[in-house]
Order: structure tokens, then C-alpha cells, then sequence
């Protein structure tokens, strides 16, 4: 695929939002998802003619994306990987009504709390509607494991939001005072 | 198919309905029909996931990050010949072909350039980024060959140095070190690659500048000066002869 200059105005016009939320789940911070997601563009722009079926760009993108960040992490320790409590408390069933109050810093401050593994798929899944056979391609895993990730990552993401939305609900401000996590 | 089976498969299902044509969905929405508990948490299910997936797409992006890609496609300099990659190979192919029938008149003392060697050059160019640096002139370039250790006091003409520099790399061909300049000629991009002296064998020593054409991309080589030089772009030969 020649990427022209036409091409790649409306490259970026349909996937560097989702592509950035991608590299913001990844990365944990502003800067370096900003920087993940520019380095995805230079390699459409000076690799694109790996990619030889448009269609597939979307995945193309994210793949790329997503191994530029595994690199950055085999190089770096500005990524560590966050502790999750094994104690998974009590909580109520997590409703439509909850997830209206859900806005999209929340969210995705909520699934950085959550292990890379079970958190990839997930952002996936929610932010660019990519199929799970396109999860298991942009990351490299079996597709029954990406469901398997995908299912119990949205119980954990869930339980997360559950115990966010009650502490809000007791203490209105903090939410307000809610920032995404700055890692690095 | 338990109802646990069906939850689990099902939690990977769309809310767009993209995936109702999906096999491997099928005996679990199957069952939505004849289980009504299934279909209520299916029911909640994909509304939470509507509305969680909302929630993740309005998660702020830097009002800028667009503009900042865009600038990018000006800055990184896609090179000509990977932009044709049916063309590139087909050339290639030529050129090999091309190779093995002039072989013999390529080894005879005095023989013109081989026409694969600026060919190679060019496909080691493709690969990783296009610069190591981004320079706007002649004399930063030499600055940052210098701190390198490469040569950076080339016998270019007045001309050639004058002109708007974009970016230098430094490829590694045939165990050697070789520079690799970006710049405009009238408009046009060209690459221009700095060797050892001997490593395009078939040059004439007196600095006459061989002309070859590798797919679209028109190259001149010549040596000057302990360096041998090759100019390469989708310029025509007589626009890169006056910068010679």
C-alpha cells in the first residue's frame, strides 16, 4: 500500500484517537503515549509499504503500536507493572446505571489498576471495537486466551469501577481530584 | 454448551452486532433463545459494554497530537522507491537479470558502473528510519559526521553544499560506514550516499560521473577526492549533473 499524502491525513484522522487511549492504557502517562503514538505514524510512514492490504491497516496500526511499546519496555523500567490485590472484596453487581456514571478518565485510570495482560485486550476491545481474532493477531496471543483475558478482565475492570464509584459516593470530592496515573 | 461456556464465549461479543456472522458464536446465541436468564445477562452485558466502551472513547486526547502527526509527513521522508514496491521488484529483478547477462563486460578493466550496487544501496536505505538526525544544512551535517568520526570534509560542489539540507544517516554496507544525506534539489528529494573510494568499483578515477537508473530513481556516482559518491532521486540526470 503506497501511503500518499491523502492516505495518511485519513490515517490519522480515523485511528489516532483510539490509537493514543491505546498507548495511554499501555503506557500510563501523557507524554510517552503521545510519544508511542507518533512513533507508530513515522513507521506507517516509513515502513507502509510492508502493508499491502488497506484493510488491514487498523490492526497494522495497533500491532505496530503495541510492539513499539514492548520494545520501549525491554529498554526501560519507566513501565512497572502494577501489584493487584489478591483480596477481591465483596461488592454489588456492576449496572448499566454505574457505568453511566463512568466518565472516560475514570475508566481508564481504573483499568491502568489492572494487570497489562488482562488490561490490552480489553482497551481493545472497548476503544476500537477490534474483533477478538484482531486482539489475538495485535498481540500475539491465542485466541482463547484473549477470551479468557477479555472475560476476566472485564470482572476485574468492573469490581475496580465498583469500589471507585462507592468511595465517590462517600467522598464526592476525591473524584474530582481523580488524575490518570503519571508512571513516569 | 453450560451457561458459564456461553457467558464466557459471549463476553467477547460485540455491541456493534459485528460479530453476529461469527461461527464461533453461534451455539451460544443459540442458546440466548431458550435460556431467558442467559439473555438477561446478555441483555446487561452489552449494555454495560456500550457504555463502557463510550467511556473509554472519551477519554481526552491532546488537541494537538493531530497536527503533530500531520507535521510529521513533511518531516519524515518517505524514499521514492518505497513508495513502489511492484515497480522496486520488478526492477530488481531486472537489474539481476541484467547483472548476469553483463557480467562478463563487467569484469573487463575499465567497465562501467554495476548497476546493482546503487540498487543495494538503496534497498539498505529502506530499511529502519529514513535519518539518524534531522539538519537543515550542510555545515550541521558535517558537525554531527564529525562527532561520529566519519568523514565530514567532502569534495561537494558549492552548490551541492548550498543546498536545504533535511537529515544524514550513517548505514553500515559491506563491513564499511557509509553517509547517507537527505536533501532538496529543486524541489525534488535525493539521497546522497558517501563511500570509501574502490567501494562502487567500475568509477573512473578522473571524477566522470557514471548516470544509471535504478526503477524510477535516476543515480549519478563519482569519485572525487578519496570518497566515492552516489546521487540518487526521481530527478532527471541532467538536474543532478549541474550539482555535481
Amino acid at each position: 500500500m503506497n501511503v500518499d499524502d491523502l492516505d495518511y491525513e485519513q490515517i490519522v484522522a480515523v485511528h489516532h484517537e483510539p490509537l493514543y487511549r491505546f498507548a495511554f492504557s499501555l503506557a500510563g502517562n501523557p507524554d510517552d503515549a503521545a510519544e508511542l503514538t507518533q512513533e507508530t505514524y513515522v513507521r506507517l510512514l516509513t515502513k507502509g509499504g510492508q502493508l499491502r492490504d488497506r484493510s488491514k491497516v487498523k490492526t497494522w496500526l495497533f500491532t505496530t503500536l503495541y510492539r513499539v511499546f514492548l520494545g520501549w519496555r525491554r529498554h526501560a523500567t519507566r513501565f512497572p507493572h502494577f501489584e493487584i490485590s489478591a483480596v477481591e472484596p465483596e461488592l454489588p453487581h456492576f449496572t448499566p446505571e454505574m457505568a453511566d456514571d463512568v466518565d472516560g478518565v475514570l475508566a481508564m485510570d481504573t483499568a491502568l489498576q489492572i494487570e497489562e495482560h488482562f488490561r490490552a485486550p480489553l482497551v481493545l476491545f472497548y476503544l476500537q471495537g477490534l474483533a477478538y481474532k484482531e486482539i489475538a493477531e495485535v498481540l500475539d496471543i491465542p485466541i482463547g486466551t484473549v477470551m479468557s483475558r477479555l472475560s476476566r478482565g472485564k470482572e476485574l475492570l468492573r469490581k475496580r469501577l465498583s469500589v471507585r464509584l462507592q468511595k465517590s459516593a462517600t467522598q464526592p470530592e476525591a473524584v474530582d481530584e481523580d488524575q490518570p496515573n503519571q508512571m513516569s | 454448551m453450560t451457561r458459564t461456556t456461553a457467558k464466557f464465549i459471549l463476553s467477547a461479543y460485540r455491541v456493534d452486532g459485528q460479530d453476529q456472522s461469527d461461527p464461533q458464536f453461534a451455539e451460544a446465541l443459540d442458546m440466548l433463545r431458550r435460556d431467558p436468564e442467559l439473555a438477561r445477562w446478555f441483555a446487561e452485558e452489552q449494555a454495560v459494554d456500550t457504555r463502557l466502551a463510550r467511556s473509554f472513547g472519551s477519554f481526552p486526547v491532546p488537541p494537538d497530537l493531530k497536527a503533530q502527526l500531520l507535521a510529521a509527513r513533511s518531516v519524515i521522508v518517505v524514499p521514492v522507491w518505497q513508495r513502489r514496491p511492484v515497480w522496486l521488484a520488478a526492477a530488481a529483478a531486472i537489474v539481476v537479470l541484467l547483472g548476469i547477462v553483463l557480467l562478463p563486460r563487467a569484469l573487463r578493466p575499465g567497465s562501467a558502473l554495476a548497476s546493482s550496487q546503487p540498487a543495494e544501496l538503496l534497498r539498505l536505505a529502506e530499511q529502519g528510519p529514513h535519518v539518524n538526525m534531522m539538519a537543515a544544512s550542510f555545515p550541521e551535517i558535517q558537525q554531527w559526521l564529525r562527532a561520529r568520526q566519519q568523514p565530514a570534509e567532502l569534495a561537494l560542489s558549492e552548490r551541492m553544499k548550498g543546498q536545504r539540507y533535511e537529515g544524514c544517516r550513517i548505514l553500515e554496507w559491506q563491513g564499511r560506514r557509509v553517509t547517507m544525506m537527505c536533501l532538496g534539489l529543486e524541489g525534488k528529494h535525493v539521497d546522497l550516499f558517501v563511500l570509501d573510494a574502490g567501494q562502487l568499483p567500475g568509477l573512473p578515477a578522473d571524477g566522470q560521473p557514471q548516470f544509471a537508473r535504478v526503477g524510477d530513481v535516476n543515480t549519478a556516482a563519482w569519485t572525487r577526492g578519496g570518497q566515492t559518491y552516489l546521487l540518487a532521486g526521481q530527478v532527471d540526470p541532467q538536474t543532478l549533473k549541474r550539482y555535481l
